[in-house]
């Protein structure tokens, strides 16, 4: 009887390990906002079209094509949110196709999937960089999956577009940053509240990865500067979890009147019902989140009305670039997709327009490095804004809009930066530069 | 503070108590690791949004949500589990495929986005500073209902005495005429169904995703290890040791280093107490 419990024991650990290990393989230790959950529940535009190249040269380019890679995680944790971004991104690819293309060639894309996971990223950009032999890749929003790309296409000296929103304090000899630094949407976001509303105690709360840790430490240093601002608490959950009433009396113990609300993955949504039904009034206690975009809200539902979040770009924007980029999107993949299409795939599209203007500047010599020095300096007028890419760091500047969640989960922006940014190393936290 | 994390416990007690209340019936009364527990809560979550998106009450949903579980439950049994009797290894890696296939499917179906309801009862009771949704009053309740009323089936019944009776001796039952394949079947769809309302009932107050079950799985056998192989009294006991355990400490130190420390006094626990600390002594 005994050797059986033995045995029933020792199974049930080894089978615990197994789902553990199994749980904690996608949503991971992501160094971007992109962990957060997917965005919708309907079918996806992606069984719409399950061909993996797109941009086939039509009547308006017809010389030889340029191979673009893309890489999206198309099952797993990113699954839904690239293939937002992958369905943008192509978008723009038929809009260069159809414009002429390259100097007449065509843009010819081949799409990899790296489901999710940083060593299935590796072998996929070792293939699009090697054996496909494209001029650039665009791609990755998992942040482990971008650093587990960047030493391939560093090694090989290739070029790698990264349309998601970073936390800077990084730069590579091989990465052309499109989706900016997150660094001055938190700035401006907390200096806002502290300006306008008087808030006084932060409390920081995050899914427990490298993200929110690094902007967490941002917004210390930027409190630091305001004197009477204090940062009252800082506590991270492991990231499925989704259970906050701990948290919450932690936070109503400390007295804050602000939360900085960095969640990803399943709790992203379960925190706000929790507010909810914990009693966080969002009139006296503001919560601001860089991380839950356009498609989050939805999810959460009504429980985020009242909440802000900080980004580069909100669908509810009101210029002529945004009225073109949700046009296309939603004659190609309907009305609904496009009420939910949120920052990172509208970064995916300006990355492949931004990418074809550069290669048509590049000329006949396509090589990485000489593609990348079309960057620097460039300005674009986008869905976002206008911007442009810093020659030093090669990151796009972005703009900070300010969002109210309004009954309807729709973003009503309620603060725009004067100008677009791209503080990679933050003058507070590196005052001599980067390191 | 402390009054309100000692609540918050409580609640968190009633969850955990019905994830396990099934994994006790098919862990502890069969002996069957069945991986897919996690997977038939997430059943029983998803069927409560499906429902409750068609306008149903959430008693209603409840129910169903134990119906569906009950019926892949027993699916499951009837064509993997069945196969694989005494085989614990097998059972483990087949019940593990089983819940791979589950989670995908629940993706297919309901995409992979995180689904959610409101609660049945919304708003809170305020006394001074400690707030308790009155929904977490309900699960408290379904929780304690469930327990007396798989007490009494297992206990007061003709079902739960055959049920006993194998989990002690099979072979001496079936000498008895028991049909014991019927009942372990039946067995495992209930375990399966309770598994159900857990999910039912866990929606409202938290989330809905295909891949939810893990962490509950996890949890619910934890709780079972703690409390007993076999007692519904120890399930109950594990689950509000459990729950108290990392909600107080987590009131005040990182809620990670108390899931940390919990998770080594288990291990410390199961070295000398292997059936868990409520077990019946067996001759």
């Amino acid at each position: 009887m005994k050797k059986g419990i033995a045995r029933k024991i020792f199974a049930l650990i080894f089978a615990s390990a197994l789902l553990l290990a199994a749980s904690c393989g996608g949503a991971g230790d992501s160094g971007s906002p992109s962990g957060s959950p997917p965005p919708s529940q309907d079918a996806s535009p992606s069984q719409a079209q399950p061909d993996t190249r797109a941009g086939t040269p039509g009547d308006a380019a017809s010389g030889e094509p340029i191979k673009l890679g893309m890489l999206w995680g198309l099952v797993g944790a990113c699954e839904q949110l690239d293939t937002y971004c992958r369905d943008a991104a192509l978008l723009a690819v038929e809009k260069v196709n159809a414009e002429g293309g390259i100097n007449g060639r065509p843009l010819e894309v081949i799409i990899e999937d790296y489901a999710s996971d940083p060593d299935t990223t590796t072998q996929k950009a070792k293939k699009l960089v090697l054996q496909d032999e494209v001029v650039a890749i665009l791609g990755t929003t998992l942040g482990s999956c971008f650093e587990a790309a960047k030493p391939v296409v560093e090694d090989n000296d290739s070029l790698l577009i990264y349309p998601t929103i970073a936390f800077g304090e990084q730069t590579s000899e091989n990465v052309v940053y499109t989706g900016g630094t997150s660094y001055g949407q938190t700035k401006d976001a907390v200096e806002y509240f502290i300006n306008e509303k008087g808030i006084k105690k932060i409390f920081l709360l995050g899914s427990d990865y490298s993200y929110p840790v690094t902007i967490n430490r941002q917004v210390r240093a930027i409190a630091a500067q305001y004197p009477g601002v204090e940062i009252v608490g800082e506590e991270y959950l492991p990231i499925p979890s989704t259970d906050f009433a701990s948290v919450i009396n932690k936070i109503k113990a400390s007295g804050a009147d602000f939360i900085y609300y960095n969640m990803v993955a399943d709790s992203l949504a379960a925190g706000y019902k929790q507010f909810e039904q914990y009693g966080i009034n969002y009139d006296d206690i503001t919560v601001v989140s860089v991380i839950t975009a356009d498609p989050d809200a939805l999810l959460a539902g009504p429980a985020i009305t009242g909440t802000y979040s900080t980004f580069s770009y909100f669908h509810t924007l009101d210029n002529d670039k945004n009225a073109e980029f949700l046009r296309l999107y939603a004659d190609k993949y309907g009305e609904e997709q496009a009420a939910k299409v949120g920052g990172t795939p509208e970064a995916s599209y300006l990355s492949v327009l931004m990418l074809a203007d550069a290669l048509r500047l590049a000329g006949d010599d396509l090589t990485p490095q000489n593609i990348k020095s079309k960057f620097a300096g460039m300005t674009v007028d986008s869905p976002q804004g206008a911007g442009s890419v810093d020659p030093e760091t090669f990151y796009l500047t972005t703009k900070t809009y300010l969002a109210r969640w309004d009954g309807n989960m729709q973003p009503e922006i309620v603060f725009e930066s004067e100008d677009a940014k791209a503080e990679v190393w933050p003058a507070l936290l590196y005052p001599d530069g980067a390191p | 503070m402390l009054i309100s994390q000692v609540v918050n416990g409580l609640s968190a007690a009633g969850i955990l108590l019905l994830a396990a209340l099934g994994a006790v019936i098919i862990f502890g009364n069969m002996g069957i690791i069945n991986l897919a527990h996690g997977d038939l809560i997430m059943v029983g979550a998803y069927t409560t949004v499906f429902y409750s998106g068609q306008g149903l009450p959430f008693g209603v949903c409840v129910v169903l949500s134990f119906v569906t579980a009950a019926v892949v439950g027993l699916l499951i049994e009837v064509v993997v589990i069945k196969r694989f009797y005494g085989q614990l290894n097998n059972t483990l890696l087949a019940s593990y495929a089983v819940s791979i296939i589950l989670g995908q499917a629940a993706k297919l179906i309901f995409g992979p986005a995180t689904r959610t309801v409101p609660p049945a009862i919304a708003g809170s009771l305020v006394i001074g500073d400690v707030y308790i949704p009155y929904y977490n009053i309900l699960i408290v309740a379904i929780a304690l209902l469930m327990t007396f009323l798989t007490w009494a089936l297992m206990y007061k019944t003709v079902l739960g005495l055959k049920i006993r009776a194998i989990s002690q001796n099979r072979q001496m039952t079936e000498c008895l005429r028991v049909d014991t394949a019927k009942i372990d079947t039946l067995t495992f769809a209930l375990g399966s169904g309770l598994a159900g309302v857990a999910g039912a009932v866990i929606v409202p107050a938290r989330v809905a995703t295909p891949l939810m079950g893990a962490s509950y799985m996890l949890d619910s056998f934890i709780t079972v290890v703690v409390g007993g192989f076999d007692s519904l009294l120890g399930a109950g006991a594990g689950a509000a040791l459990i729950s108290e355990f990392t909600s107080v400490l987590g009131g005040f130190i990182s809620e990670v280093v108390a899931r940390i420390i919990l998770l080594l006094l288990v291990i410390v626990l199961i070295r000398f107490r292997p059936r868990g600390l409520f077990a019946k002594e067996r001759r």
